[in-house]
Parts: C-alpha cells; sequence; structure tokens
C-alpha cells in the first residue's frame, strides 16, 4: 500500500520512508503461532492443516451447519481471532486452490459452487499459487490473468512452464484431487462441548470430559471397538490450545478407566495447568481404536492372576510411559546387557518370559550366583590380593574397608568378539566375594594380568 | 493352661483392637493375615509376617531381606517402585540374580520416580490397586515428605487394598513412623555349602542374615539369625553358627547391647 512489498531491500525501504520502524522477522516464531492457531482450528473440523504458503487449511466438509452454515461459520472464526488481536482474511470455496485465491487475491469471501472458473477468469496467474520464477516467465510472454491461461490449448504451455501451471489450474477447477494432509492425526471418535460462558474450575472441566468419555463409550459399543489412543483437546478463551494425551496398553471401552486415565494425565498437568480466563470448548476424540471383545470370565478358575493393565495404563499416563518398566531377558553373557528395562505399557505378559529367566534358577543347595542389584557403572575399588590371579584379600570401596573372608570365582567373562571393534575390550574375572560381617559383593578385574599391566578392579553389584 | 489362657485373652484383645483402628492385620486365627517366614523362631514369637500393613526395613542388608520378604508374599504380581537416586546409590535391580535369589523377575513391575513424594503417591495407588500382592517402595534417604502423616496413609491404603508395602530404607536412619513393623537388616558371614575350604577362605554360602525387628504394633519384638534358602524361596534357621537369638517374651531393650563385627 505504501509501494513497499516482501523481497525489497531494506535500504530501498528506508530511503522511501525514513520514519520506517523496523522489526526482525522472527519465521520460527510465526510458524509456532501459526500451529496454534491451526490447533485451535480444531474446535470447527478436526481437519486441519498449515499450507505451504502459511496459511491455514480447514477442511470443513460437513460441519458448517453445525455452526448454523457457511457464512456463519466463517463470520464466528474471523470474529474470535479478530478478537485475539490477530488480521484475518478468510474465504470459502469447493478447491483449495480457488479458496486460497479468493482469500489472498480478492475481496470474495465465498466463492459459490460451479462458479469457480468464473471467478478465477478475473484473478492474476500469482492467485494458482505458482512460483515466482514460473510467473516471471509468463509474463515475459505476455500471460497475466488466468484467463488468459484458461483460453490457450494447453499442450504448448505445459511444454513450454512444465506441468505445474496446468496441475494447479486444474487443481483450482476441482478437476484434480488435491488432497489436505492434516496436522495431526484425525480421530476415529470425537465428542465435544461448547460452552457460553467458559469454564475454568477444575471440577467442570473433570465432569465434562467424563460425561464426553461417556458419549464416547457408547458409540464405542455400538461398533465393538475399544480406546488405544485417547486425547482431549481443551481450548482456552484466550485461543490458546491445550492437547493431553492417553494410551492405553489393550483397547478398552470401560468407562471408568477411560476416566482414570484422563484425570491421571490432568493431574500429572497440574503444576502448569492454567486455566486463564478458562476454556470454552472440550474435545475428547479417540485417535486409536481396536478390536474389544469382552471375554467371559471363567468362574472355574478363580487363582487367575489379577489384570495389570488398568494400573499400568492410569501409571502411565501420570508418570509417563518410560516410568513402568518390566526387565527382559537378552541373551547375552555379558551382565549388564543380560537384562532390558522396557516400557510395561502394551508389552504382552508371555509365559515365554518366565521361561527365559529359570535359565538363571541355581541348582539346589547353591546360593544365587548373580547380584540382585547392579550398578549402571562399575564403581572402582582399591584392592589387594595375594595372587595375581586370585580374590582381593582386602578392597576398599566408598571409602569403607572390608576384609574378605569367603570367595568364589573367577567367573571368566569375555567381550564378544563380535561387540568388540576396536578388538580392545578386556576379559573380566567376576568374583562372589562377602566379608567378614558377611556382607555379599560381586567384583571384578577388568582385563588378566596377560593383557594389562595393572588391572583394575570393579564393584558391579550387591547380593544382599 | 494359664498360658494359653493368656494368649487367647490377648489375641481377643488384638482383635478388638485392630477392628476399632481397621488398621493392620486382622488376626483371624490362622487366616491370612500372616505369611509365614519358615523360620521356626520368629514364626513362633510372631506368627509370621504380618499382610495388609507397612513394614519398614532398614540397614545394610535391607534389599536382599525385602526381596526375600517380597517372594514370600508375592502370588502374583509385586511392584518396585524406586526413586531414580536410589538406583544410582545402590544399583538397579538385576534380573539375572533376582531369578537366582528366589523371585520371579517377570512377575515384577518397576516404577521409577524423580523424587520421595511421588514414590508415596505411586506406592498407595499400587497399594490400593488391589493387583499387587506387594509393594516396594524405596525412598532415597531421610526426606521431609517421609513423616507420620505419610506412613500413616500408607497403613491405610495397605489395608484398604489388601496389599503389603515394604518400605525399603537402605540409606536412612531409622526416624518415628506409622509403621506396623520396622526391621533392622544386617548381614551376617554365611557358612560355606562345601565344606572344602578348611583355612580361612571358602565360597560364599546360603545369604544369611542378621534380623531385629525394632518396632511393632503389638510389642513383640526380636532377634533372629536367619538363611534364606533360595532354591525353597523360604527362611530357615541356621544349622550352625546361630550366634545370638533373644527371649521373644522380653522387650529388646532389655537384652544386652549387641554388636556385630
Amino acid at each position: 500500500m505504501l509501494g513497499l512489498q516482501p523481497g525489497l531491500p531494506l535500504a530501498d525501504a528506508r530511503a522511501r520512508f525514513p520514519q520506517l520502524q523496523v522489526i526482525e522477522a522472527e519465521p520460527q516464531h510465526d510458524h509456532a503461532l501459526l500451529e496454534n492457531i491451526a490447533d485451535w482450528c480444531l474446535r470447527y473440523t478436526p481437519l486441519t492443516a498449515l499450507s505451504e504458503s502459511g496459511g491455514i487449511m480447514l477442511d470443513i466438509t460437513g460441519c458448517a451447519h453445525l455452526f448454523g452454515g457457511e457464512v456463519e461459520l466463517r463470520a464466528d472464526l474471523c470474529q474470535r481471532l479478530k478478537r485475539q488481536g490477530l488480521a484475518v482474511k478468510a474465504a470459502i470455496a469447493s478447491t483449495v486452490g480457488v479458496a486460497w485465491a479468493a482469500a489472498h487475491h480478492s475481496r470474495y469471501s465465498l466463492v459459490p459452487e460451479g462458479r469457480e472458473a468464473e471467478f478465477l477468469s478475473e484473478l492474476p496467474l500469482a492467485a494458482l499459487r505458482l512460483p515466482q520464477n514460473m510467473l516471471d516467465a509468463l509474463e515475459r510472454v505476455g500471460l497475466r490473468s488466468i484467463a488468459d491461461v484458461q483460453s490457450r490449448p494447453r499442450a504448448p504451455l505445459t511444454a513450454r512452464f512444465g506441468p505445474e501451471l496446468l496441475t494447479r489450474l486444474g487443481q483450482a477447477l476441482g478437476e484434480l484431487q488435491e488432497p489436505i494432509s492434516p496436522r495431526l492425526p484425525l480421530p476415529v471418535y470425537s465428542a465435544e462441548r461448547r460452552f457460553a460462558e467458559p469454564i475454568s474450575r477444575e471440577e467442570d472441566i473433570r465432569a465434562v470430559s467424563l460425561s464426553l468419555i461417556n458419549k464416547l463409550c457408547d458409540a464405542l459399543q455400538k461398533q465393538g471397538e475399544g480406546a488405544l489412543h485417547m486425547r482431549l483437546t481443551l481450548f482456552r478463551a484466550d485461543g490458546a490450545v491445550k492437547v493431553l494425551d492417553a494410551a492405553f496398553g489393550r483397547a478398552t471401552r470401560e468407562q471408568r478407566l477411560l476416566q482414570e486415565v484422563l484425570m491421571r494425565r490432568l493431574e500429572a498437568i497440574a503444576d502448569e495447568f492454567d486455566p486463564g480466563f478458562g476454556f470454552d470448548c472440550l474435545i475428547v476424540s479417540i485417535g486409536k481404536a481396536g478390536r474389544c471383545d469382552h471375554s467371559v470370565n471363567s468362574f472355574l478358575n478363580e487363582q487367575t492372576a489379577p489384570d495389570l493393565t488398568p494400573f499400568i495404563d492410569a501409571m502411565s499416563a501420570r508418570l509417563g510411559k518410560s516410568h513402568i518398566q518390566r526387565l527382559m531377558m537378552h541373551d547375552t553373557h555379558v551382565p549388564e546387557a543380560a537384562q532390558a528395562r522396557v516400557a510395561a505399557q502394551g508389552m504382552v505378559q508371555s509365559t515365554s518370559l518366565a521361561m527365559a529367566w529359570s535359565a538363571y534358577l541355581v541348582e539346589e543347595g547353591e546360593p544365587p550366583t548373580r547380584p540382585i542389584r547392579l550398578f549402571a557403572n562399575p564403581e572402582p575399588v582399591e584392592t589387594l590380593a595375594s595372587v595375581p590371579d586370585g580374590p582381593p584379600i582386602r578392597f576398599r570401596w566408598r571409602r569403607v574397608l572390608h576384609e574378605v573372608a569367603r570367595a568364589d570365582g573367577p567367573e571368566r567373562i569375555a567381550c564378544e568378539w563380535w561387540r568388540d571393534e576396536q578388538g580392545q575390550a578386556l576379559t573380566r574375572d567376576y568374583y562372589r566375594v562377602e566379608d567378614k560381617q558377611g556382607r555379599r559383593f560381586w567384583l571384578f578385574r577388568h582385563g588378566l594380568y596377560q593383557e594389562h599391566v595393572a588391572p583394575r578392579w570393579y564393584m558391579h553389584g550387591l547380593f544382599a | 493352661m494359664p498360658d494359653s489362657l493368656a494368649a487367647d485373652a490377648m489375641t481377643l484383645l488384638r482383635q478388638r483392637i485392630a477392628a476399632i483402628e481397621q488398621i493392620g492385620p486382622k488376626l483371624e486365627a490362622g487366616g491370612a493375615a500372616f505369611v509365614r517366614s519358615g523360620h521356626g523362631g520368629l514364626d513362633g514369637v510372631l506368627g509370621g509376617f504380618a499382610r495388609s500393613c507397612v513394614h519398614e526395613i532398614f540397614g545394610e542388608a535391607a534389599t536382599g531381606f525385602t526381596l526375600a520378604l517380597a517372594a514370600r508374599l508375592t502370588r502374583h504380581h509385586f511392584v518396585w517402585i524406586a526413586q531414580n537416586f536410589a538406583h544410582l546409590e545402590q544399583g538397579e535391580p538385576y534380573a539375572p540374580g533376582l531369578a537366582a535369589f528366589g523371585l520371579k523377575p517377570e512377575q515384577m513391575l518397576l516404577i521409577t520416580c524423580e523424587d520421595t513424594l511421588g514414590v508415596l503417591h505411586a506406592a498407595e495407588e499400587a497399594l490400593k490397586a488391589r493387583v499387587f500382592d506387594c509393594v516396594i517402595l524405596e525412598p532415597w534417604g531421610t526426606a521431609k515428605a517421609l513423616d507420620l502423616t505419610a506412613s500413616r496413609r500408607l497403613m491405610l491404603a495397605a489395608a484398604q487394598g489388601q496389599s503389603t508395602a515394604l518400605m525399603l530404607r537402605s540409606g536412612a536412619h531409622e526416624a518415628p513412623s506409622a509403621a506396623a513393623a520396622r526391621w533392622h537388616i544386617r548381614a551376617a558371614p554365611s557358612v560355606s555349602p562345601f565344606a572344602v575350604g578348611s583355612g580361612s577362605a571358602g565360597f560364599p554360602g546360603f545369604p544369611r542374615f542378621d534380623v531385629e525387628l525394632t518396632r511393632a504394633r503389638n510389642g513383640r519384638l526380636g532377634r533372629w539369625l536367619m538363611e534364606w534358602n533360595n532354591h525353597e524361596r523360604t527362611f530357615e534357621t541356621p544349622l550352625s553358627g546361630a550366634a545370638f537369638s533373644s527371649p521373644a517374651d522380653r522387650p529388646v531393650a532389655a537384652a544386652a547391647p549387641r554388636k556385630l563385627g
């Protein structure tokens, strides 16, 4: 409007308007804001996407009537965004291309179906979302408006300017499909509630999400499905959007469980939970569902183990999935690699797991040969050994001197050659030692005397 | 027999108190309120380890004793809830060792928390969930959060969920709490299973614990030398080397001060 446009050198702009105020662009922040707005738009439709040219696309197919029609939906959206201090240009059309063109290059806010070609013919070619160099090339041959292109034979145009020109035109006219890739995965089930007055009390939020869950459970029941992933989206009146996700180890549609898991998630973020001026819309959606057939409980077998899944799901929701673990066996002789800690959620309990550990059971009449606690980082100890290859007589660990009374070893554990790329891993000699007080330790000498001049000793585990 | 009559009267009284308090094991005759340790001395005095309550376990060999207790208590599942720092300081649970010790690692769930409050909260949930036979909780050190209120809450949760809480406090000093029992566990020299080493050396034998009950709801304290049989998953009375035994009917404070090593 002042003759300033994107791409103009700053010096030129200053020359024209010496009083110009300059603020450095922050594309990352702009993008983040746009993402937030896109999330906020979930209140209108589950299908929102960022367009590559810095806009937001909403697929409002089948959603408009909920707001009283397309015009009303647009008005509501514009009004709410303006109230947040944002400048909005929005248009509705039956294709992405036309809507984009209308929003960027015209005053129209609604292009009626069937009149796309007519509408486009009045616009410049830039309205087709073409790259600048192509627009320059088209201008050089005198093609400026979309009407110029529409009236011309297509084959020479494609030959000269590449397929993109006609692809864009075809997409705008609805001759070619243009899918929108949604920012967030589309939910399978979704239930929502809006409020004339924003709600902010935690009990209210709780109560509303519970009633939404009940709705979803009914829907799940009808389909014979259960939730695997659930999301609560909270829309704050000032535009901020809070998303809470919860996962389930097994498809479920038990209201009590769904509620509990969601409450745990709310509890977990209690500290950062800031209702501000309140929330004016709540959506509970199920992102992933799976078959869920309730098995008939057997009356004969009452001794079956209780089901841990609800507990694991609830705790995972609260503490984070990685904090609830089970120990899995790895078939290796390297002691620290013999077990792996795996997130318990979604893990199938199998008998093979039990079989695996039985490999470590000891013979009758033999004490345990592996410690019950293992140090993630073996701790160095100072030792005094009577014979180079024997167990230590006394050692100092964590500043306490221990006199060895009994010892068993060595158990020689060599590094697996296929893991040892440099060929430098040292053999370890493990000893079970017991000090005079009866404390039992798992020590190892790192390296044999042949391998190493002065092998060091380490504390690797405790037996009691 | 006046003795047994007196014992009956005591049992009755305890039942009544327990009913009033609604806390702690219900002392049904021979019921599931106790799990026997296998150690004759301890079972004779206490009847075994009380279920559905909180045991606090202190001392250098606390982990071993706690896990042995867990092995006795567990039929289906148990959970070990630890503060991260405890794993760093004391080592992580090591499944091959647990299996060798007589536990079933596949029955164990492991939960790690950043702080003491997290551990307490998770433990309370686990106790109330009614899915675990026992809940091991391992807060680290002597934290402010571990006050009387916290242990009382745990007691209630344990009674409510009929699950047993084992509070593993290897790095802590004893402090007042509402726990039903407080144990102080020291290691005791083992006896080699093979009589080969005639000299000082020999192999380490079955884990032995010098078990001292320093606080109990019913006031029956004691100190026992117990050997853990990892194969049978039971405590045993060591055949030899029974260094001490304290009379059960006398308060432990009256006994001579004991110090090992």
